[in-house]
């Protein structure tokens, strides 16, 4: 498997510590770990290239592409061939989009349509890790795009449920869970 | 007494004015939302989404709606410990 990550924010920050923890618990199922400071395009693709390993990201996206540590968007749309025959699994804004070429090229991709919300601070963060890496961690275990898409939204609204039943400032979270949960998708 | 939905948006927004009262600073960002760079939402910017009615701020109250007639809905009858 092969995890990039980028981190040059507080939203990027967030993502990259979900990453971290999914790099550790893989431990040596992956085989490559793009971080900062060479999270960066050129590296993504040179090693898409070589190594034809599930794929995950973990950062800021737009439509027309993923973006890197070194901001440049990496545009799949326009080299869909690096993502051919693999299991992708972004974890940002719009990868849905971003990523939606790569299937005619035979990748199986997980993603999310819309923007994504980021929990900043704790314990929401953390509960938010939970939702967000359970996608990854079922198809790390073999799983099917379809049961990554259904354990991640099966979190998010287990955590919304949970959310919803305690003061105000944990109700405040809830609907944005809800609204995460309704963006992934598997294409 | 029916309750529309009017009346739980304005309950809701209510309530989060409430909460940003009581917060040391309602101005911290709490939430990322958006593609690029470090755009985000505070408590004081979530009242303001759902106060403007945006599109963001009238989906947030939709699904608070819905989450929370769920949880009624979905509630238990008795406490676990409870005695008969």
């Amino acid at each position: 498997m092969i995890i990039m990550y980028t981190e040059y924010d507080a939203v990027t920050g967030v993502l990259a510590n979900y990453a971290r923890r999914l790099n550790q618990e893989l431990g040596a199922a992956v085989s490559r770990l793009i971080a900062p400071p060479a999270a960066d395009a050129r590296e993504a693709e040179v090693e898409l290239a070589k190594n034809p390993s599930p794929f995950f990201f973990f950062g800021h996206g737009v439509r027309a592409g993923l973006i890197a540590q070194n901001l440049v968007t990496i545009d799949f749309n326009k080299t869909p061939h690096l993502l051919s025959g693999r299991v992708v699994c972004a974890t940002c804004c719009h990868s849905a989009a971003a990523l939606k070429s790569a299937v005619g090229h035979g990748a199986t991709v997980v993603g999310y349509d819309g923007f994504v919300a980021v929990f900043l601070i704790p314990p929401y963060s953390a509960m938010l890790e939970d939702c967000l890496l359970a996608g990854p961690r079922e198809l790390a275990r073999g799983g099917s795009a379809a049961d990554a898409v259904r354990r991640t939204r099966g979190e998010l609204r287990r955590a919304a449920r949970k959310l919803i039943a305690g003061p105000i400032e944990d109700q405040v979270y809830a609907p944005f869970l809800e609204m995460n949960a309704n963006l992934v998708k598997e294409l | 007494m029916l309750i529309d939905e009017e009346e739980l948006r304005g309950a809701i927004l209510g309530k989060l004015k409430e909460w940003v009262g009581v917060l040391p600073d309602p101005d911290k960002p709490l939430i990322g939302v958006l593609g690029v760079g470090s755009e985000t939402l505070s408590a004081n910017d979530i009242v303001e989404q759902v106060e403007q009615r945006t599109a963001m701020g009238d989906e947030f109250v939709q699904h608070w709606i819905s989450l929370a007639v769920n949880h009624i809905m979905t509630s238990t009858l008795l406490r676990e410990d409870h005695d008969g």
